[in-house]
């Protein structure tokens, strides 16, 4: 076991960590040989350890096939998303790491990028990585990625809902208060602190409530003035807070529901496809994207700068985002490709729908601060 | 229910009708209460997932093994079974080393300040966990002990052991002084009274206070959450994830029998051996 | 026995040895930060400051909460708890299953616990099921992470139970039964007999049942985590969400200290309890 001092340090510090001497930066090489020697040193080094926050069954499989193709053994670990970020920034400070590759999403990811905690750029070196979504292979979160993050697939929020109840669920923001009167308690989001689809749904209430959704777009830090108005949101939520049913996270709305307790909810794709196929979620529910808009992003791969096994990290990458890997992908977790070039069949909003009406998410300085400010002034009140 | 139903005294003898419906009626209302959770958690590990359970159906509309089969395949759940089922022994084994010279002391010997010993010793279970956990792991970090499989035996053997200490000093205590001397004043010798007297008597209790601890840590969670995990899973820090940010009801159930299986039968395997007066002892009183 | 003077110190040394140093290096670490000492990053100086952080309306509220769902958890196990006890206290048909099927949830570990009554009490579960079977409600309640935290005192009674009724009948059996022979031979009825003998005499025991389970309830996090309501959160919940995702680790000591001296109250009135006790035995 390595040593671990300073882990807090690490942690709080991560800023200050960026400006430290070659704070585990280096060997370089890996980024600038040919491919084929990198998949010669990754069969020699034989293993890698990759952490993921969720998708289990999807990372399993293809650690399994990747170790058939390659004789690679990858140790998936699944953890708390927030908790894996932690890690890799505790051990940023010590020359070998622990993690070799993980899943990198949601605003904490600024804390890796301004550590400098990553390994890169890997967008452009790893094969078909100029395939990818070009915005999320350069911006994530708001936040410039410097190539450090590849894309692994994209993901779109919307609402789903039991059509047999619903037989014409709501699309444009007025339908959709319209609705809400008519079935008050019926619908469901989760608190925005919990999960990724409560923020969607706080997200689209901004911008319909607001409108200009636009001029939040490309900043970096929040500017007060742009979340000056804010307030008629929170006002808006207290006024309907009884019509609402707030949920503990993006499953529990999903299981809600499957038990007929609400008609309609917030859900990702991904979830959604997952909680289908593992009959936790009757088959005849369905998912759209509201013409009101609510946004979609995708989540990346990353290696941390001190990996010990960052040639086997890249080639399981390149594995990952190989056209067949991806589709399978598709099958299982049920959102739509990281990459432009191939199409899935199975995602479970067709294109036209995502491109008509996904949006993409504020910047994440804005969704932090909404999030804190939806507990502070709507959840306390 | 209410009170004056209840027989208070042997000599009170109610019309014995009444005292086997009412009996019946406890039985009956006790065995809704245990029995419905534990079956409501089987019919959840059993979903068909081609065939959802959800209303009108009262119960899973068919039967299949497919959640198990997805738990055994891609959760983390074989790997944390091999840390909780390593840490277990490992914490039961030192808390029985580290017990027994300290349960001896309380159980035979008099010295000043036993009494704020005997609150000390309790002080590991009673205080919140997740206080001890996350301020224990400050210090752990700052000693290179966080996310490590030692820090965990520490912090394991920390909220564990005092059920050991407690239960054998206990058994200790209740050995009679006249037995002791009985047996030196027929001339045994220091090992024969150890071996024929002290270990047969404390034997029960060790078991018990083994059991207790095991089981412990077996589904100790905050600590483990806090220190071990994302390195280190166990059966309780998956089975959170399964209700907490990942609730999915179906891994929930079968990882909940994974956990409670053992603990339930473990229990009952020692249950000749767990007198009330150990449960007591391990809860009840100083 | 004879024994050194040094001996019970050697003695005690490994347990209780082990037990101080790592409690003291939680609890004094709790303290430590709690006035900004210790704090592993950025500035270490003595403050105010995380004590002043807490005057705000998410703290209060978590407060009242635990210490509502611990008072509630304890007194309302303890409505089943005695008079089941009282029950049980003589032998006869049925008392042996009873003890034992009553006993499983003792054994059933809490996160498991809280899952198997979240089964129980969800839209489409048995509860609902029941009641609207039966015609008491038209519409299924709606339990889950409701704002009173109805769930979490229901997963809490049933959790502890067994072990209330434990503790309360180990102290019924202290009680001699002269006494209520006494009382019953000058005419006590059986209700007047429990009501000034029986009850006043397990004073001390109903005390350490009710001390213990509102302890354990109110410094918990996972039960409430899971079950409870959105808001508030526990105390437990408010100081790991303060240290892990605020960062705010000072105030996150500060709540700790708060759970820990309410804990060490409580465990106070159980040692006299305790004590009460061990002097009825003799």
């Amino acid at each position: 076991m390595t040593t671990r001092r300073h882990f807090l340090s690490a942690v709080l510090g991560a800023t200050a960590l960026a400006g430290l001497p070659g704070a585990a930066w280096g060997a370089d090489d890996f980024l600038t040989m040919p491919w084929d020697k990198v998949v010669e040193a990754a069969k020699a080094e034989g293993e890698l350890t990759f952490y993921a926050w969720w998708g289990e069954e999807f990372w399993r499989t293809a650690a399994k096939d990747f170790e058939a193709k390659h004789g690679i053994k990858v140790t998936v670990v699944t953890g708390d998303r927030v908790a894996n970020i932690g890690k890799v920034l505790s051990e940023a400070s010590s020359s070998a790491g622990t993690i070799d590759a993980l899943l990198v999403g949601g605003v904490e990811l600024k804390s890796l990028l301004d550590a400098k905690a990553l390994y890169g750029p890997l967008v452009g070196v790893i094969p078909n990585s100029d395939k990818l979504d070009p915005n999320l292979s350069k911006i994530q979160e708001g936040y410039a990625t410097e190539g450090r993050l590849v894309p692994v697939y994209r993901n779109q929020t919307g609402l789903v809902y039991d059509p047999d109840k619903v037989p014409t669920p709501p699309q444009t923001w007025a339908e959709f208060i319209t609705w809400l009167d008519a079935n008050p308690g019926k619908f469901a989001f989760n608190d925005p602190s919990k999960g990724g689809s409560g923020q969607a749904f706080v997200q689209a209430a901004i911008a319909n409530i607001l409108g200009d959704e636009a001029k939040y777009q490309g900043d970096t830090e929040m500017k007060p003035e742009k979340v000056a108005d804010w307030g008629k949101v929170w006002d808006w939520f207290n006024a309907n807070e009884s019509k609402f049913t707030i949920t503990s996270s993006n499953n529990d709305s999903l299981d809600r529901v499957n038990q007929g307790e609400v008609l309609m909810a917030a859900a990702w794709d991904d979830d959604t496809a997952v909680s289908l196929s593992k009959g936790t979620l009757f088959k005849r529910a369905k998912l759209y994207i509201p013409e009101f808009g609510m946004p979609g992003g995708g989540d990346s791969l990353g290696i941390p700068a001190n990996a010990p096994h960052k040639a086997a990290a890249m080639l399981f990458i390149a594995y990952l985002i190989e056209a067949d890997v991806q589709k399978q992908l598709n099958t299982i977790i049920g959102s739509y490709l990281a990459r432009v070039d191939v199409s899935g069949d199975n995602a479970l909003i067709p294109d036209e729908q995502r491109l008509k009406s996904g949006r993409p998410w504020l910047p994440g300085a804005y969704k932090k601060h909404f999030i804190e400010q939806f507990v502070a002034e709507v959840l306390q009140k | 229910m209410s009170a004056e139903t209840f027989p208070i005294s042997p000599q009170d003898k109610p019309r014995p009708g009444l005292a086997h419906f009412i009996t019946l009626l406890i039985v009956a209302l006790l065995f809704v209460w245990t029995a419905v959770p534990l079956f409501m958690a089987v019919m959840w590990s059993l979903v068909n997932p081609d065939d959802p359970w959800s209303p009108p159906a009262v119960l899973p509309p068919s039967f299949s093994l497919a959640q198990w089969e997805y738990v055994f395949t891609y959760s983390e759940i074989v790997r944390a079974m091999l840390t909780s089922f390593a840490l277990a022994p490992i914490v039961t084994i030192l808390s029985f080393f580290l017990s027994l010279p300290t349960a001896y002391a309380i159980g035979r010997l008099d010295f000043p300040g036993k009494d704020a010993l005997r609150i000390l010793i309790l002080l590991p279970i009673v205080l919140p966990a997740m206080v001890i956990a996350m301020f224990l792991s400050r210090t752990f970090h700052a000693a290179g002990l966080a996310q490590t499989f030692l820090g965990l035996v520490i912090g394991h053997t920390l909220l564990s052991m005092p059920y050991m200490l407690r239960i054998l000093a206990t058994s200790f205590e209740s050995i009679p002084q006249d037995v002791i001397d009985a047996a030196k004043n027929l001339g045994a010798g220091r090992v024969a009274l150890v071996r024929e007297i002290l270990v047969p008597m404390i034997m029960p209790g060790l078991l018990a206070g083994a059991v207790f601890t095991f089981i412990t840590s077996l589904e100790e969670f905050n600590l483990t959450f806090v220190i071990g995990t994302p390195t280190f899973q166990t059966i309780p820090t998956v089975l959170f994830d399964y209700l907490g940010y990942h609730f999915v009801r179906t891994n929930a159930a079968v990882v909940s029998i994974i956990l409670m299986v053992p603990s339930i039968a473990l229990l009952f395997i020692a249950e000749r051996y767990l007198k009330s007066e150990y449960l007591s002892s391990a809860f009840g009183k100083l | 026995m004879q024994a050194n003077r040094l001996t019970p110190l050697l003695l005690i040394l490994p347990g209780a040895g082990f037990i101080f140093v790592f409690l003291a290096a939680a609890l004094g670490m709790t303290a430590l930060q709690s006035v900004g000492l210790y704090s592993l990053v950025g500035e270490s100086s003595l403050t105010a400051e995380h004590w002043k952080s807490l005057y705000d309306k998410a703290f209060f509220d978590s407060f009242l909460f635990s210490f509502k769902v611990g008072i509630a958890s304890s007194f309302g196990t303890l409505l089943f708890a005695y008079p089941l006890a009282l029950f049980l206290r003589r032998r006869r048909f049925g008392t042996r299953i009873i003890n034992s099927v009553i006993k499983i949830p003792l054994f059933v570990p809490a996160l498991v616990a809280a899952f198997l009554i979240l089964n129980v009490l969800a839209f489409n579960g048995v509860l609902n099921s029941v009641l609207m079977g039966l015609g008491i409600i038209d519409e299924p309640l709606r339990l889950l992470n409701d704002r009173f935290g109805w769930n979490v005192f229901i997963i809490q009674i049933w959790k502890n139970l067994p072990f209330e009724l434990l503790i309360i009948s180990a102290t019924l059996q202290t009680i001699q039964t002269d006494v209520e022979d006494a009382a019953r031979n000058l005419g006590a009825s059986p209700l007047q007999v429990i009501w000034h003998i029986v009850l006043p005499l397990s004073v001390p025991g109903i005390l350490i049942a009710v001390v213990l389970v509102f302890i354990l309830t109110f410094g918990d996090y996972a039960i409430t985590r899971v079950a409870g309501p959105v808001y508030p959160s526990s105390l437990s919940v408010l100081m790991y969400t303060k240290a892990f995702t605020l960062q705010q680790w000072g105030a996150a000591a500060c709540i700790g200290m708060v759970i820990t001296v309410a804990s060490l109250i409580f465990v106070a009135i159980y040692a006299r309890a305790a004590r009460a006790i061990e002097e009825m035995r003799t």
